[in-house]
């Protein structure tokens, strides 16, 4: 790819990923990967780019993006793929903004708050659910173990349990950011180094 | 990381420009597990530690960037610098929001092989749960703090366990769900206001 197809390519991108930067996977491996010799990326290289980008700081999306650049131009393709994800939200956002404020007291913008505000709580509290799943829980929640057990069909919880080191750190977080002015870039040092040795999994 | 804390009115356009970038630098270079978890940074540093915006505000930057397609974290960083200082301010937390992921990256890029090794190491990797775990807290404490503001009645409620159930249970791509939830926001204030009007009427 060139390095003005690459900005292209990440600009389609951040107009199509709804829903945030998770969506970016599905879209990714439709259009980059493949075993094909011309695929920019292989299958493995895409699964290790996936696992990696979760587990770097910073946005998912942003790290995906700088890793398929890099691999495609280097560093100025790196910046380039990075740059064409953004900029779209850069408009769109700026754009949300005003129109919300002009037309507040519409019907549109009246039923887009009053459908998306309860939305965004249930999908906060899922997000906290898939964080959970990475530390607190010992593996993903078996929802459909639960529903056999509760029908009476039997069902098994295998490894399923809880990484008592990381329930003791989550329920601290808690009242600590609640009622405490403790800076949390603290909190999150302090939590590295008391996981290193008590939430290994 | 001191306790100092004006509020952005007191001081100049660059500064502010400035705290923006040099802030998001710190959360996006220290935050593991992407938009949720890096937005639940941001409200502790701009609404518990400055003061600079208030919980009503970070509701309104959720449902805005939830609905606007591209990266979360990048969403709300465009967000909360637009409200702090236009323009200018939104392009230095876009930069700071994104410039630790490129220095990471490009890094790890390099060393990709051995990289993937050092991450199986247990002690990385309870040092990683750790962090996340912390994480889950802070966003509990995000939903906690939305909560009053965002679920409203029944109807709210039944929203709110319909995206809930819907992504973790069945893995409901979050769009769908957000699109599902705008359309019947939409048909419940239309018949509100329907309502309203015939009641007005019969008055007459």
């Amino acid at each position: 790819m060139t390095l003005w197809e690459l900005y292209i390519t990440f600009f389609k991108f951040g107009l199509l990923c709804f829903g945030g930067g998770y969506m970016l996977v599905p879209l990714l491996s439709a259009d980059l990967v493949g075993s094909a010799p011309g695929a920019p990326l292989t299958p493995e290289a895409f699964a290790n780019l996936v696992s990696i980008a979760q587990v770097t700081p910073g946005p998912i999306g942003i790290n995906t993006a700088t890793y398929v650049g890099f691999t495609q131009q280097g560093i100025l393709g790196a910046c380039l793929g990075t740059l064409g994800i953004v900029t779209p939200a850069l408009f769109l956002v700026i754009l949300a903004i005003k129109l919300l404020k002009r037309y507040e007291k519409s019907v549109p913008v009246q039923g887009f708050l009053a459908g998306m505000r309860p939305a965004s709580f249930g999908l906060v509290l899922s997000a906290a659910l898939v964080f959970a799943e990475l530390s607190v829980f010992r593996t993903e929640i078996p929802w459909g173990e639960f529903w056999k057990m509760v029908t009476g069909a039997g069902g098994s919880l295998g490894g399923f349990g809880l990484n008592w080191g990381c329930v003791v750190l989550a329920a601290v977080t808690v009242p600590v950011l609640m009622k405490t002015k403790f800076p949390f870039l603290w909190l999150l040092l302090l939590s590295a180094i008391f996981g290193a040795f008590f939430c290994q999994p | 990381m001191s306790g100092h804390s004006r509020h952005y009115s007191e001081i100049g356009v660059w500064e502010r420009s400035w705290v923006l970038f040099w802030s998001y630098i710190k959360i996006t270079s220290l935050v593991i597990g992407g938009g949720y978890a890096i937005i639940a940074a941001a409200q502790e540093e701009f609404v518990h530690r400055r003061g600079w915006l208030t919980d009503d505000d970070v509701l309104e930057m959720i449902t805005i960037t939830q609905t606007v397609p591209g990266i979360l974290a990048c969403n709300s960083a465009i967000y909360i610098g637009w409200r702090i200082n236009g323009l200018p301010g939104s392009l230095a937390a876009l930069l700071g929001s994104i410039l630790p992921s490129l220095v990471t990256i490009v890094c790890i890029a390099a060393a990709i092989s051995s990289v993937a090794e050092v991450i199986q190491n247990a002690y990385i990797q309870g040092a990683f749960r750790g962090v996340i775990a912390c994480i889950v807290g802070m966003v509990i404490v995000t939903a906690l703090k939305m909560r009053k503001k965002a679920v409203k009645g029944w109807f709210g409620w039944v929203i709110a366990a319909g995206c809930l159930v819907g992504m973790s249970v069945f893995g409901v791509n979050p769009a769908w769900l957000i699109v599902g939830a705008i359309v019947l926001g939409i048909s419940q204030v239309t018949v509100l206001r329907l309502k309203k009007r015939e009641g007005a009427e019969a008055k007459k």
